[in-house]
């Protein structure tokens, strides 16, 4: 069990870096710098505060993402190859459960939505030149055979290296061993502004001026709140907030042991229903036009939904890039000072953990990721 | 279809129907403005006067004379003309707007929508909830749901029960089962066999205009003792265990501890009480604002003097504002009227004023009388401190323990409680333990208990199926 | 565990596991079942315990059945009616024995 180690009485002390941001994005580099042996401090905001880490839906999710970048294609598969491992190494130090399981499906109500999804699946491999990876395609017989509950939908298309997991138990795990590792996490405290030391490093301070830490090296991971902190640091961060509505089911006995976009059953036995997305800047609410879409949408693929009891319905913001491809980036004006932004919290948690991490103390972004680099928006990057 | 009325009240209680009631009728030239209440129930009386429109006589007058006496008036609103009822009817999303607010309904298993320029709500309070290892056994219920069986069914316990908790409730409650046969094993306080020393000075400031309310009181606690009902006083700690030979899994003793020393009774029927609370779940999910009542320890919505909450379109008021009793609620309702009228446009009517002014008149004494109770039956410690094995979420079946486990990772909160344990997650939607998963996380953290605030709320705030939602029309409106 | 005070007026049959039962048409299924003797009406999907009515106004969901055709509801808030089949809610319900029903 970790030490206490409350925001409101730990005094200002130097670190050699702070990650700005407790979410799942944060937490993945306060773990991931912790296991390495650095001294962190992780920064997050109140109860209340909006998260898009608590609004989950839970993927770890490779089917048709990266379509037109080759490279996101190719780190989400990664980390589609990390996360058994990584989920090991958690559940072992903390004795929870991720419930990480794979196998995902992406269900197609028309032919021609099957043919589409086909067709990008398609180029999605050729993008990836070598490294691609394989799926399947399901007419509706083959999809029923696999699935005997589902309904008069077209087909599916299948890919072994989608799956899913318990994202509030993810996020705790990584709360939980972050701190056993020696990080001090440090809540109801917000970063205001970022100050350059003169000797080097950087002091970050809260609205009222009052100083928190000292730290050698930022990690900027504040969903949200990181543009503010970004453009401090001389970064330009273009994100937008992207909504997603999801609804949950009374729990039922196991009936859908793969993943889908839409639909899974979560360890719990509860449904999640979901995946709406709507441009409404940073509004939580939920609306019942897109709640009635969602359950006529999941409904058609198993009818058996329209009877179970909504449990609970909620609106979640996610971090959205114009191209919906992650932004990360290190600052060329203030060196140390990294950002990094994506609405693929979950599934990347692994690479951030295992592999970005490394980045932040070696100092420099590798040139492999260069796409990542929000320069291909044509705005001016840095200062 | 969207149906549209002026002002819509959630809660036919005595608050909710009282304002109905005062809002239609001012003077005769102008006309009303049109009002919605909308209930649950089968009909008016909420929880206090549940059933009181249609009990039968003798089961009528163990209920007592109070409960009685709300006939008539209850009757005279119900066929108020100008008043549209919907009963065995529940809000399930209530969505603010600009101007007004859009409800989703549910009628025997309608789905509809309301637009109102004005949501009241007069929900009312809930039992405050009493955490304690074992309260999850059938058999352990509380002392308002078993006076809900009696009003409503006319059913009252046939074996041998025991009262525990502390608050007017259970005197009044252990009168009426003595009046009707029923046979009383125990009745554990959790509280002083007298007054506290904390209430003398409140009692003596009761005393003028509430003679009758105090001297009811005084009257069912000799009742009680002259009935010779075993009384245990001061009891600190409860713990409720199944019968093993029960395949049902019912209650079989209850353990109790009065300074160092435990006790067992062997009963299967224990009904537990520690006064109640605001009822906030449509306020919290309606955004409103909520406070910390120091004196109460409970949330109740933020109200300015008229009774309108933060979203100014919202507004509140009875038991579900603030904890004050049924008659309270009643006269509540009538000074409620003039200000909500004049917030639409309305011109109160002079009676209405006048009717304002003797309300508030009789809103003085019970405001006192409120002080005194409060002092008498503060929240008992035997529910407050909460052992690592109770089951403070009986929905997920979370302990305190696992509470207190991450209250050292630095859990902000009850919302982050939540996320990482899955506590207030099930069907109750935290109603149940959200205040005791803050009790718990602030005595782990040193923390006032209103500093780990409240669980945010998400619909649906009553139960539909996916199937509703799937019926809702296609080309809603979406939200404003 | 309760006693009616009064015979129903307007009696009702309906089925509990199986198992024929009287009520009183328009009180709550939680009541009909008290005043049958039933208590135990559901199993924690949790710790799979047994739970019984709590709160009786819609709160707490320890009363929760399981009606044929309808799904899990709670027995505090829906009256009883003639020919209802309920069973004992199991926690997590098989989504096989749904059927597509609406």
């Amino acid at each position: 069990m970790a030490s206490s180690t409350l925001g409101a009485q730990a005094p200002t002390r130097s670190c050699d870096i702070a990650v700005i941001g407790g979410g799942l994005l944060g937490s993945a580099f306060g773990w991931g710098l912790a296991r390495r042996g650095q001294v962190c401090q992780v920064f997050d905001e109140g109860d209340t505060a909006v998260r898009t880490a608590r609004g989950n839906f839970g993927l770890v999710w490779v089917q048709g993402k990266g379509l037109g970048m080759g490279r996101y294609a190719r780190w989400s598969l990664q980390a589609s190859r990390l996360w058994r491992g990584f989920a090991d190494e958690l559940e072992a130090a903390t004795g929870l459960d991720l419930a990480y399981s794979r196998g995902g499906l992406r269900f197609a109500h028309s032919e021609q939505d099957l043919q589409a999804t086909v067709n990008n699946l398609k180029q999605i491999q050729s993008d990836m030149v070598e490294e691609a990876y394989q799926f399947e395609t399901l007419e509706h017989s083959a999809l029923k055979k696999r699935l005997p509950l589902v309904g008069d939908i077209a087909g599916a298309t299948f890919c072994e290296h989608d799956g899913h997991c318990n994202p509030l138990m993810l996020l705790r795990a990584l709360h939980q061993d972050m701190q056993r590792l020696g990080a001090t996490y440090r809540p109801n405290t917000k970063v205001e502004r970022i100050e350059p030391l003169a000797g080097g490093g950087y002091r970050l301070l809260d609205g009222q001026g009052e100083r928190l830490c000292e730290a050698e090296k930022l990690v900027i991971a504040a969903g949200h709140g990181s543009r503010a902190l970004a453009e401090q640091s001389g970064i330009e961060l273009p994100i937008h907030a992207d909504q997603g509505q999801v609804i949950v089911t009374e729990k039922v006995a196991s009936a859908f042991s793969y993943t889908s976009d839409i639909i899974r059953q979560t360890d719990n036995g509860s449904f999640l229903l979901g995946a709406s997305s709507r441009d409404v800047g940073m509004d939580t609410r939920t609306d019942l036009s897109t709640l009635g879409q969602i359950a006529r949408e999941c409904v058609q693929v198993f009818p058996f939904l329209r009877q179970l009891r909504m449990q609970r319905a909620w609106g979640a913001v996610r971090v959205m890039t114009p191209d919906g491809f992650p932004v990360y980036q290190h600052s060329k004006s203030y060196p140390g000072v990294f950002s990094f932004a994506c609405h693929s919290g979950v599934t990347l948690a692994a690479c951030h953990a295992l592999e970005a991490a490394q980045w932040v103390i070696d100092g420099a972004i590798p040139s492999d990721f260069d796409d990542f680099h929000p320069k291909r928006f044509h705005v001016q990057a840095s200062i | 279809m969207i149906h549209k009325v002026d002002i819509a009240i959630i809660g036919a209680g005595p608050a909710g129907m009282s304002l109905a009631q005062s809002l239609v009728s001012g003077d005769e030239k102008t006309r009303p403005p049109s009002v919605a209440v909308i209930d649950e129930q089968k009909d008016g009386g909420g929880q206090v006067y549940r059933a009181a429109l249609r009990q039968a006589p003798d089961l009528a007058s163990v209920l007592g004379q109070e409960y009685q006496s709300a006939r008539p008036w209850l009757q005279e609103a119900s066929q108020n003309p100008d008043i549209q009822f919907y009963f065995r009817t529940s809000a399930w999303n209530i969505e603010p707007r600009e101007d007004g607010v859009e409800l989703a309904l549910v009628s025997a298993g309608r789905n509809w929508r309301l637009r109102a320029k004005r949501l009241v709500l007069a929900s009312g309070a809930m039992e405050r909830p009493t955490p304690f290892s074992g309260w999850q056994t059938p058999g352990v219920m509380t002392m308002g749901a078993a006076q809900t069986l009696m009003k409503d069914a006319g059913l009252v316990p046939d074996q041998p029960l025991v009262l525990l908790g502390s608050g007017p409730l259970l005197y009044l409650f252990a009168k009426q089962l003595l009046q009707s046969g029923v046979s009383i094993q125990a009745v554990l306080h959790t509280g002083p066999r007298g007054l506290r020393a904390a209430a003398w000075a409140a009692f003596w400031a009761a005393l003028p205009g509430n003679f009758s309310p105090l001297g009811k009181g005084l009257l069912w606690r000799m009742q009680l003792a002259l009935a010779r009902v075993p009384q245990v006083f001061n009891v600190a700690e409860v713990v409720a265990q199944p019968d093993p030979q029960d395949t049902a899994g019912g209650l079989g003793a209850l353990r109790y501890r009065v300074g160092g020393h435990w006790h067992t009774l062997q009963t299967g029927l224990v009904l537990v009480h520690d006064g109640v609370v605001p009822n906030t779940h449509l306020a919290a999910a309606c955004g409103c604002s909520l406070t910390w009542d120091q004196q109460q320890a409970c949330w109740r919505p933020e109200l300015d003097e008229t009774g309108r909450s933060s979203q100014s379109q919202i507004w509140a008021l009875g038991d579900g504002a603030r904890i004050m009793g049924s008659e309270a609620a009643r006269w509540q309702g009538v000074a409620m009227a003039p200000a909500l009228l004049e917030s639409l446009g309305y011109q109160p009517s002079a009676a209405n004023l006048a009717r304002c002014q003797e309300a508030q008149r009789r809103l003085a004494p019970l405001q006192r009388l409120r002080r005194f109770l409060d002092a008498q039956f503060p929240p008992a410690g035997a529910f407050s401190e909460i052992s690592d094995d109770t089951q403070v979420c009986r929905c997920e079946a979370i302990s305190a323990g696992e509470i207190r486990r991450i209250a050292g990772l630095g859990c902000s909160g009850v919302n982050q409680a939540r996320s990482f344990t899955r506590v207030g997650m099930g069907p109750c939607m935290g109603r149940q333990c959200g205040a005791s998963v803050a009790k718990v996380l602030a005595g782990a953290q040193g923390k006032p208990q209103s500093a780990l605030g409240y669980f945010t709320v998400r619909l649906p705030l009553k139960p539909v199926t996916v199937g509703d939602l799937c019926a809702l029309e296609a080309d809603a409106p979406a939200s404003g | 565990m309760f006693k009616r005070l009064s015979e129903p007026k307007a009696p009702v049959t309906f089925e509990f596991e199986g198992q024929p039962l009287k009520g009183e048409a328009g009180e709550s299924i939680a009541a009909a079942l008290l005043a049958a003797g039933i208590i135990d009406l559901r199993r924690s999907g949790e710790d799979d315990s047994p739970r019984g009515p709590y709160c009786m106004i819609g709160n707490c969901f320890e009363c929760l059945v399981w009606i044929e055709g309808q799904g899990s509801r709670q027995a505090c808030r829906e009256p009883a009616r003639e020919g209802l089949k309920l069973r004992r809610h199991p926690g997590r319900p098989d989504p096989q024995a749904f059927g597509g029903g609406s």
